[in-house]
């Protein structure tokens, strides 16, 4: 019985180990495009009236308030740097006081998904 | 508009309680740094110099036309319906100025001169009311004082050509507003505080614009520089729309996410009355900028 009970463990463990390793990929995938079209969207992210997007070719903008928008992934390459992050779209004035990102979480410009699927964009610059 | 009925819940948090939230950072250099600047022609040096620093090799006499070339106002194709160029603007706001009241006097006995070079020092403060008077003030001033209906600072449609015409009148003079004494004194600092305040949602301050980032690209749009706005409004919308300053500041606090103060409030007065002390010394042409 019990070791009935610890073979079942085993195997939700390896499945949910492997579902883990899969799934953040689609799922990122899938919010990178949504993500995208808040990005540009006026009343939700409206990243792109500041930020130039460089890699993304049809898209790359002009903007140069805040920084150009690029090889994000390898900036931000652990998951401490990820919440670094998503933590400075949700409030940018915790790290940086006379910024005039808005501060989308702290503010309700955009929900904790939002944030998420523009981060998984983000990823993908 | 749609936006901040989407943020009505929130406005009412973030809008009025917002102006409380100052902005320090982008006027910094105006308090910091050494000796504090204590006068306003001291501040308006010092906000001179901020800019210069986010835009090397220009001067303020630059910042006029607005930071992108193609502001500058281009010919438009006429409308049947519409004036639609600063010419029939300003035929129709003089021929506002000049109709004959019912006591057969008009708006030009109002103001020394026929109101010629005058609008160069607007806004003023009224030390008897101990309040700022801008441009529309002065006409409305001028029309109750001969029994004519007031006609609404916000009227696009007439005040619009109407302050245009009058502001015309100083074309070529270089904008002279004065801050005489305590009185004007404190008007003033209100609008300096409600030009750096924080506001709304998106947690914006003007200065955030116009001088922290003044130069730079937003939306493909060239952010102007505060130093230089005022001499070059009301502006010349694409239509033949007249859009006057305190609209425009309107639409900066509803672009910020605040439900914006009424054109005509002495919140906007006195944030005029700041504005427009800021671009002192520059030359007055009205409607030469589209927007």
């Amino acid at each position: 019985m019990v070791s009935e009970a610890i073979t079942r463990g085993i195997y939700l463990l390896l499945t949910f180990s492997f579902a883990g390793l899969c799934a953040p990929q689609a799922l990122a995938q899938a919010n990178a495009v949504a993500g995208r079209a808040l990005f540009a969207e006026e009343r939700k992210g409206n990243c792109s009236a500041c930020h130039k997007t460089p890699t993304d070719a049809s898209r790359i903008g002009a903007s140069n308030i805040g920084p150009p928008l690029e090889a994000i992934r390898q900036k931000y390459s652990t998951p401490a740097d990820r919440m670094r992050l998503r933590d400075s779209i949700r409030d940018q004035s915790r790290v940086n006081a006379s910024t005039i990102m808005p501060p989308y979480g702290k503010h309700r410009i955009l929900t904790e998904t939002e944030i998420d699927d523009i981060v998984a964009y983000l990823e993908t610059l | 508009m749609t936006s901040l009925l989407i943020l009505k819940p929130f406005r009412l948090a973030c809008s009025r309680l917002m102006f409380g939230c100052v902005l320090g950072a982008c006027l910094l250099p105006l308090v910091s740094r050494g000796q504090k600047p204590s006068t306003p022609d001291q501040q308006r040096q010092s906000l001179v110099q901020t800019l210069q620093k986010g835009m090397p090799g220009t001067n303020p006499a630059d910042w006029v036309q607005g930071a992108s070339p193609s502001a500058v106002v281009q010919a438009i194709p006429l409308n049947a319906d519409n004036a639609t160029n600063s010419a029939d603007i300003l035929a129709i706001g003089k021929k506002a100025w000049d109709r004959k009241f019912k006591n057969g006097k008009s708006l030009a006995i109002c103001f020394p001169n026929t109101g010629k070079r005058v609008a160069a020092t607007y806004p003023q403060f009224d030390a008897k009311k101990r309040q700022v008077v801008t441009v529309e003030m002065a006409i409305n001033n001028c029309l109750a004082l001969h029994g004519e209906p007031e006609i609404a600072a916000a009227n696009a449609a007439l005040m619009g050509p109407l302050s245009a015409y009058f502001k015309s009148l100083s074309d070529g003079q270089r904008l002279t507003v004065r801050v005489g004494n305590v009185q004007a004194r404190e008007k003033y600092d209100a609008g300096l505080a409600m030009f750096q305040r924080r506001i709304g949602q998106q947690d914006a301050a003007c200065a955030s614009c116009h001088v922290q980032h003044a130069g730079s690209i937003y939306q493909k749009q060239g952010l102007s520089a505060a130093v230089g706005q005022a001499v070059t409004w009301p502006r010349l919308q694409p239509g033949g729309r007249v859009l006057g300053l305190q609209a425009q500041f309107q639409r900066c606090m509803q672009r910020s996410g605040a439900e914006p103060f009424p054109v005509g409030s002495e919140e906007l007065n006195n944030l005029e009355y700041f504005h427009a002390f800021m671009s002192n010394g520059l030359t007055m042409r009205t409607l030469a900028v589209q927007r």
